[in-house]
C-alpha cells in the first residue's frame, strides 16, 4: 500500500474516532398528578409509594402540598435502560389524616376496618435498613390510585394522573402476598366503589410540560337568593367527622369520612312554639304529641321545663322541644323538607371560618357562658359552668355569637337537636354502603337511636364541638332536644 | 328515656327529703347560751338552717353551699352528713362518700350523730359503693397525665377517684395499669403526653360499671424542614432524594442523615435527631468549592500550552464519554430511580 493510499484508508477512521455520538436518553416518565378536591382542606398531602415489577417496594414518600400554587404535582420515574415496568401508588388526602401502618387492609369499599394479615405489611429497605413509614394514609379521607407505567429504551414523555374525589375511600389491593402492587392489582379510577385492573399509564413522547388539563369544579355554589328563613350551604367535597375527639362507644366522632355534598338549605333557627302552632293551624297533624306544659317553664331538667302549651303563653320564641324524633320529622316533611342529615348538620355548623372546618359554629373561639346557651346545669359530677345563668331553655338567639358566617344561629348550644341518620359508627357496615354523595343512614340503630347534634342549655360544653355526636331512642322527648329542618335547594 | 330519668330523679328527691328532716343541727350541742357562742357558730348555725331550708325544696347545690360554709365556720359531722345527702342527690356519688366518712370520722372521735342517721349513713355508703363504676385504665406511656370532666383524680387506697378535685392540672399516676373510680354517668377523660396525641374519651358509665379500656397514645411525627442559601439544592435524607431545598418533611421520631447537594458547592451533610412533634429546622450554607492553586489562571496558562497539543492527540485517541441528557424531574425536582 502507498503511501497516499493509506492517508485516504485512516481518514474515514479519523473522523469516525472524532466524531461524537450521542448517548440517548435514559427511559423517563414525567408523571404530572392532579386532583380535584379542594387543596387546602382536602389534599394537603401526597404520599407517593413506588415498587417495581417483581412488587418489591422501592422508595416512598410524603409530600406537604397545602397550596394550590403547589399543584399539579411533578416528579420523574427513570431506569437506566429499559425495558422496565415501575408501579406507582398515589394517595391524596388532609394534613393528619392517617393511621398506624400494620399492613395492607384491604377492606370492602366504605371502609369498615379489618385487621391486616400479618404477611401484607410490606416493608421497605434502603440501605439495609427498615425505613418503612410508620402511617399511611387513612383510606375513608384519601383517594387512592395506582399506576403503571412502563419504561421503554430511548422513550421520555408525561404521564397523567388524575386523582378525584369520586375515588375517595374506595382503596387500591392486591393479592395479599407480602408484595406490593402487580398485574393482578386493582384501582378505583373516577367512580366511587367500583375498582378496575391497574391500567398502563400512556405516556406522551417528549411532552415535558409540568401542567394538567383542569379538573371540572366539585364546588356548588348557591344562586344567590338570600332567604330570611333559611341559609343555602354550597355543596361539595366535605370531610364528616373528626379525629380530635377519640374513638369510644360513646363518642364515635371517628374515623373521619370524606364525602361530597349536594348544596342544600338549612333553617337558621331552631323550630320554635310559635313556627309548630302555625303548622298545626296549617294542617299538620302531629304523629306524635309534644309533651305540653301548661305552667310557666320551670327551672329543672323534666317536663316542668317543656316550652310547648296548647295555648299561647307567650313563649312562642322558644325552640320547641319535648318532641320525639318521629315527629320532628313529620314536621320536616310538612314543611317541604326533611330532617339534616348528619353530614348536612355538621357541615352547616363547621362553616364558622372562611377556609377549612370550624371545631365550633362561630369559628375556633373558647366557648363562653355569653357566647352560647349551654352547661346551665351539672352533669354527672360536673358542675354545670354556666349555672350561674337562668338554668331553663332560653329563647332562639339568646346568644348572639352562637352563629355561622352563613347565618345559621344556635348550632352551639340552645337545644340539642335531632338529625335524620340512625346512631351508628362511621366505619360500620351502613356508614360504607350509604355511598359519597349524599350519604344517609336512617335506620336507627339496633337500640334504636337515633342521632343527636350540638349541645343544649343543660349540656357540658364538650357537646359544643360540632363534631359531637350522641344518640337518644327515637321515642325520646327531652328538654334539652329540638331540632330543625334542611331543604334541597333551590328550596320552598 | 328521658321520662325514666326524670322518674328516677323525682324518686331520688323523695327519699332523700326526710334524710334532710332528720339532719341534726349542729348549734343544739351549744346549749342555749347562745350569747357565749362566739359569731362563727352563730353564723354556721343561720348557714345550717338556711342549707335545710333549701335541701327540703330540693335545691340541693344551694343547700350543699350553705352546709359547706357552715362547715367551713364550725365543722361538726352532721353537717358533713348533710352535705353528703346533697351531693348525693346530686348525683355526686365519690363526693357524697367523702362527706359520709368525713361525718363518721368526726363521729368517732366525738359522738354526735344519732342512731339513725349513722344507720342511714352506712345504708347510703353501700349504696353508693353498689352504684360506684370503676375504669380499669391501661395507659402506654405511663407516664402520661389523665384528668376526669377537667379534674385531676385523687388518690384514695388503691385506687383513683375522680370528682373529688378542683379543676386544675391533670394527675400523672405514673403506673401502666390503675383503676379509677367514677359515678356513673358521662364522663370525659382527656389523656395527654408531651410527644404523642392527646386522646379524649367520652365515656357513659352505667350504674357499678366495671370497665376496661386500654389507652395507648399515638406517637406524634416529627418535622424535618430543610432550607438552603442557594436555590435549587437537591436534599436528600438518609440517601433518599426528597426535592429541592425548601422542603418540609414529616418522619416518624429517629436519627436522620442529611445531605444538601448542588453542583459547584461543597455538599452540606448532618445528622439529627427528630424526637416526636418537635421541629427540627436545618439551614444548609452551601460553600462554593474551593479552588486548588493548581487550578489558578496562571497555571493553566502555564502548562495549557504545553498540554493542548497532547490534549488534542489524546482526543482523538481516548474517545470522551458524550454526555447524557439530564432527567427531567418534574416541579419537585425529584427522580426516581427502578430496576
Amino acid at each position: 500500500m502507498d503511501r497516499a493510499r493509506a492517508v485516504k484508508s485512516a481518514l474515514p477512521l479519523l473522523l469516525l474516532v472524532g466524531c461524537q455520538a450521542p448517548i440517548p436518553p435514559r427511559p423517563e416518565a414525567l408523571v404530572v398528578v392532579s386532583t380535584d378536591l379542594p387543596v387546602l382542606d382536602l389534599s394537603a398531602r401526597l404520599r407517593v409509594d413506588v415498587f417495581d415489577d417483581e412488587g418489591v417496594w422501592r422508595t416512598s414518600n410524603d409530600l406537604a402540598r397545602p397550596d394550590p400554587g403547589d399543584w399539579p404535582v411533578s416528579f420523574s420515574v427513570f431506569t437506566d435502560e429499559g425495558p422496565s415496568r415501575a408501579w406507582l401508588r398515589l394517595r391524596v388526602y388532609p394534613e393528619g389524616g392517617t393511621r398506624r401502618y400494620e399492613g395492607e387492609r384491604f377492606s370492602d369499599v366504605g371502609g369498615a376496618f379489618i385487621e391486616p394479615a400479618p404477611q401484607t405489611r410490606l416493608q421497605l429497605i434502603e440501605n439495609d435498613r427498615d425505613v418503612t413509614p410508620e402511617l399511611e394514609p387513612h383510606p375513608l379521607v384519601t383517594v387512592d390510585r395506582l399506576v403503571a407505567i412502563t419504561l421503554e429504551p430511548e422513550r421520555r414523555g408525561r404521564v397523567l394522573v388524575a386523582l378525584r374525589a369520586d375515588c375517595a375511600g374506595t382503596m387500591a389491593q392486591w393479592p395479599d402476598d407480602g408484595r406490593g402492587p402487580n398485574t393482578q392489582s386493582e384501582t378505583c379510577i373516577d367512580t366511587w366503589g367500583q375498582r378496575s385492573p391497574t391500567p398502563l399509564a400512556e405516556v406522551e413522547d417528549e411532552v415535558f410540560d409540568r401542567d394538567a388539563p383542569s379538573l371540572p369544579e366539585l364546588a356548588a355554589p348557591c344562586s344567590g337568593d338570600t332567604k330570611e328563613t333559611h341559609a343555602c350551604i354550597p355543596g361539595g367535597a366535605t370531610v364528616l367527622g373528626s379525629r380530635e375527639l377519640a374513638l369510644t362507644p360513646g363518642l364515635p366522632t371517628t374515623p373521619e369520612r370524606l364525602l361530597q355534598l349536594s348544596t342544600y338549605s338549612i333553617d337558621r333557627d331552631e323550630v320554635t312554639v310559635g313556627r309548630y302552632r302555625a303548622a298545626l293551624a296549617k294542617g299538620h297533624v302531629p304523629v306524635t304529641p309534644v309533651i305540653a306544659n301548661a305552667g310557666p317553664i320551670e327551672s329543672a331538667v323534666d317536663a316542668t321545663s317543656c316550652t310547648w302549651s296548647t295555648d299561647d303563653l307567650g313563649r312562642e320564641d322558644h325552640p320547641l322541644n319535648c318532641v320525639s324524633w318521629d315527629e320532628a320529622r313529620a314536621f320536616c316533611q310538612f314543611e317541604g323538607g326533611d330532617l339534616p342529615t348528619e353530614a348536612q348538620w355538621e357541615r352547616a355548623a363547621r362553616r364558622g371560618v372562611d377556609v377549612g372546618r370550624s371545631r365550633y359554629p362561630w369559628g375556633q373561639d373558647t366557648p363562653t357562658c355569653e357566647r352560647t346557651v349551654h352547661a346551665r346545669w351539672p352533669l354527672a359530677g360536673a358542675p354545670g359552668v354556666c349555672q350561674h345563668l337562668d338554668r331553663r331553655p332560653q329563647p332562639i338567639r339568646a346568644a348572639a355569637g352562637d352563629v355561622t358566617l352563613d347565618g345559621v344561629h344556635d348550632l352551639g348550644g340552645s337545644v340539642q337537636e335531632w338529625v335524620l341518620d340512625g346512631y351508628l359508627f362511621y366505619d360500620g357496615e351502613a356508614w360504607g354502603a350509604a355511598g359519597l354523595h349524599d350519604p344517609s343512614v336512617e335506620a336507627a340503630n339496633l337500640l334504636g337511636s337515633q342521632t343527636v347534634r350540638g349541645a343544649s342549655w343543660p349540656a357540658p360544653p364538650t357537646f359544643l364541638n360540632s363534631a359531637v355526636r350522641t344518640g337518644i331512642e327515637a321515642s325520646g322527648r327531652a328538654p334539652f332536644l329540638g331540632f330543625r329542618c334542611a331543604y334541597p335547594e333551590p328550596s320552598p | 328515656m328521658i321520662a325514666r330519668a326524670i322518674a328516677g330523679l323525682a324518686l331520688t328527691t323523695a327519699l332523700l327529703t326526710p334524710s334532710i328532716a332528720l339532719g341534726q343541727d349542729p348549734s343544739h350541742e351549744k346549749g342555749s347560751d347562745e350569747a357565749a357562742e362566739d359569731d362563727d357558730v352563730a353564723r354556721a348555725r343561720g348557714l345550717f338552717r338556711e342549707g335545710a331550708a333549701l335541701a327540703e325544696q330540693a335545691l340541693w347545690a344551694q343547700a350543699l353551699e350553705r352546709y359547706e360554709r357552715a362547715d367551713a365556720l364550725a365543722p361538726h359531722a352532721s353537717i358533713a352528713f348533710n352535705m353528703g345527702v346533697c351531693e348525693r342527690a346530686l348525683g355526686h356519688g365519690t363526693r357524697a362518700r367523702r362527706a359520709f366518712e368525713l361525718a363518721l370520722k368526726r363521729d368517732a372521735e366525738e359522738p354526735s350523730l344519732p342512731e339513725s342517721m349513722r344507720t342511714s349513713l352506712e345504708g347510703y355508703q353501700r349504696e353508693i359503693d353498689e352504684l360506684m363504676a370503676t375504669l380499669t385504665v391501661t395507659l402506654v406511656p405511663a407516664t402520661a397525665t389523665i384528668t376526669v370532666d377537667g379534674r385531676p383524680l385523687t388518690r384514695r387506697g388503691k385506687h383513683w377517684v375522680a370528682g373529688l378535685a378542683a379543676p386544675g392540672p391533670a394527675t400523672s399516676v405514673q403506673r401502666k395499669r390503675f383503676v379509677i373510680e367514677a359515678d356513673p354517668g358521662l364522663h370525659v377523660i382527656v389523656v395527654s403526653s408531651p410527644g404523642f396525641e392527646n386522646v379524649v374519651l367520652r365515656e357513659t358509665l352505667a350504674n357499678g360499671a366495671r370497665e376496661r379500656r386500654d389507652l395507648t397514645l399515638a406517637r406524634l411525627p416529627g418535622e424535618l424542614q430543610i432550607s438552603a442559601d442557594r436555590e435549587g439544592a437537591a436534599v436528600s435524607v438518609d440517601g433518599l432524594d426528597v426535592g429541592l431545598a425548601p422542603v418540609a418533611l414529616r418522619r416518624p421520631a429517629g436519627a436522620y442523615h442529611v445531605e444538601v447537594r448542588k453542583s459547584g458547592f461543597e455538599p452540606y451533610l448532618a445528622d439529627v435527631r427528630l424526637e416526636p412533634a418537635a421541629e427540627v429546622a436545618l439551614e444548609a450554607v452551601l460553600a462554593p468549592e474551593e479552588i486548588g492553586l493548581h487550578e489558578r489562571w496562571w497555571f493553566w496558562t502555564s502548562v495549557g500550552a504545553a498540554l493542548a497539543g497532547a490534549a488534542v492527540v489524546t482526543y482523538f485517541v481516548v474517545r470522551p464519554e458524550p454526555t447524557q441528557p439530564p432527567l427531567d424531574g418534574g416541579g419537585l425536582g425529584w427522580t426516581v430511580r427502578v430496576p
